[in-house]
């Protein structure tokens, strides 16, 4: 019943009729073959017959660009797969044909099917670069049957006037044409190892396939998305995280934040640091001033203010009022120093001769330019009082 | 056969289109997120900046720090005159007069520089200070004069008195206020 070849032990049992599964297959497991699967290129109905997913006849690349997909129609025969028991897992020979075919290169015909002793069954595709062209199937008598080498010699004929120039090649489980010499070349069981047997129900493979294509679109669509999204997120993330190291920089949590006033108020103290402090050159000068005059015999100092009191300030200390009013001099700049210093009466010299040699004196002294201030001297009954204004220089 | 086809097309044009709603969610997701970082990213910038710029006008503010002391630190005006330290440019004061003239926040540019102006006088008027020769008092005052955190004017120096003596009208110290 069935074509054990010189395998070890079989991996299947070929099933071509309910017969077969009644007694339960091999492992479980029952390859679909001849009249157990009817096999077309069109989508027909017939009673009896489950359809299963159609089968694409090139490959899930070749399919997306090419206008048609060539396609074959299966279904499978209730009576064979009801009669199998419940753990019975299913795979279809033509399955292992056509995926044979796909792969092959060229022209070709490959003739399977199944045999008993009353019929020979062939399924005979045809392929093309590995795309599937065409599908026929054909019934012979059996093997021993007198005419049954006429009749294939016929089938032959046919088919190489109708597809002239195909490699032929004939496929387990049927047993090698070798009357037909030596153009067909035979493909063993092992074209069907690759096939994985499922339960009816499931028998969906191609139409996963089906969806392979869509289902691999979606799931790029999906992966770009994450990864988007991912790549944003950690942008983001990665964004915050420099920020908070930035922020947790005892610098800048010691100053309790960033405040771009602080910054500022720094930049004034800075300059206000930096600034020349006139109160250090006064006293400097006021020092040379005093110890300048010192030399100068029989003056004694009166009083010296640092600054010169303002324009229209009383000068307290004496009583004798300070000169007023604005450019009293001629010069707009303000005096540094007013300067009040007595010297002996002396009869014999003017007092503006006097103040004049004063003056002289105390600038060759000092280094400083003196003026007199105007009304700036006065008598005492002893003394004569002149009152000065020094500028320094630098 | 045509139906078939046809429901795949269908399913093909679904999936192309459901991966097209993907893609640009997943875009439009990536801008969203990616303007929030760059908006976090200058926010770190000026942050950056910032510290850049403390970090540049550091020495500044220890060198301020360490000119003026920080009033805090002055619970009292005994502390004050201990601060002022007289004796060491051999001046003397009526410390028991000593009252607070004015008491201002000192100000460049229009910029509040965190310093306090404490001004200081014995009695009523200015703050008088004596010292045992007129060299010893224009030194003394020198000295306090070129002390950073004080702040000297309008000094007057009067000749013929028995001790010599130097009012000074605007005898201030400088004190850091925060």
């Amino acid at each position: 019943m069935i074509n054990k070849k010189k395998q070890r032990a079989p991996q299947w049992s070929y099933v071509a009729n309910s017969h077969q599964l009644k007694v339960g297959a091999v492992r479980n497991k029952a390859l679909l073959v001849g009249s157990a699967v009817f096999v077309s290129t069109r989508d027909l109905r017939a009673n009896g017959y489950s359809r299963m997913t159609p089968r694409n006849g090139i490959g899930p690349f070749k399919a997306l660009i090419s206008k048609q997909t060539p396609r074959l129609f299966v279904a499978s025969n209730d009576q064979v797969t009801n009669a199998a028991p419940k753990s019975t897992r299913f795979a279809l020979a033509i399955d292992a044909y056509l995926q044979w075919g796909m792969r092959s290169k060229g022209k070709v015909i490959l003739i399977g099917g199944y045999e008993d002793s009353n019929e020979t069954h062939l399924d005979i595709l045809v392929f093309e670069n590995g795309c599937f062209v065409d599908y026929e199937n054909k019934a012979l008598p059996g093997r021993s049957a007198m005419h049954f080498q006429d009749a294939f010699a016929a089938l032959v004929d046919d088919f190489s006037s109708k597809w002239a120039g195909f490699e032929v090649h004939q496929a387990a489980p049927l047993t090698p044409f070798n009357q037909a010499g030596p153009s067909i070349k035979y493909v063993d069981e092992r074209i069907f190892k690759g096939l994985s047997f499922r339960p009816l129900s499931m028998h969906s493979t191609s139409q996963l396939r089906e969806l392979a294509v869509p289902g691999a679109i979606v799931v790029m669509g999906v992966v770009f998305c994450m990864g988007a999204l991912g790549k944003g997120w950690s942008d983001y993330h990665s964004a915050n995280a420099s920020f908070n190291s930035e922020i947790a920089d005892p610098v800048v949590k010691g100053q309790g934040g960033v405040d771009s006033r602080l910054i500022e108020t720094i930049q004034q103290r800075r300059f206000y640091l930096d600034q020349p402090r006139r109160q250090v050159s006064l006293v400097e000068k006021s020092r040379n001033l005093v110890a300048g005059i010192s030399k100068i015999q029989g003056m004694r100092i009166v009083e010296i203010k640092l600054p010169a009191p303002s324009v229209g300030v009383i000068g307290p200390t004496i009583g004798v009022p300070v000169p007023a009013g604005p450019d009293a001099s001629g010069a707009n700049r303000k005096p540094d120093v007013w300067l009040r210093v007595a010297v002996p009466l002396q009869g014999s010299i003017s007092i503006l001769e006097q103040g004049k040699a004063l003056m002289t004196l105390i600038s060759a002294n000092t280094g400083m330019d003196v003026r007199l201030a105007r009304q700036g001297w006065t008598d005492d009954g002893n003394r004569r009082v002149f009152t000065l204004e020094g500028f320094i220089h630098g | 056969m045509a139906k078939s086809t046809h429901s795949n097309a269908i399913v093909l044009l679904l999936s192309v289109a459901l991966a097209a709603v993907l893609g640009i969610a997943g875009i439009q997701g990536y801008k969203t997120m990616s303007d929030k970082a760059k908006e976090q990213t200058a926010i770190t910038e000026s942050v950056v900046r910032w510290k850049r710029s403390y970090m540049a006008l550091a020495g500044t503010q220890d060198r301020w720090e360490k000119t003026y002391k920080a009033a805090s630190g002055i619970p009292d005006m005994l502390t004050l005159v201990s601060l002022l330290n007289l004796a060491t440019y051999n001046l003397r004061a009526d410390t028991d007069q000593l009252v607070l003239k004015s008491d201002e926040q000192v100000t460049a540019n229009g910029e509040a520089l965190g310093l306090t102006k404490l001004c200081l006088g014995t009695g009523q008027e200015s703050f008088i200070v004596e010292a045992d020769s007129y060299g010893r008092l224009l030194a003394g005052i020198e000295q306090l004069a070129r002390r950073s955190d004080v702040f000297l004017d309008n000094i007057s120096v009067v000749g013929d008195k028995a001790v010599p003596q130097a009012r000074i009208g605007e005898m201030c110290l400088l004190l850091r206020s925060e």
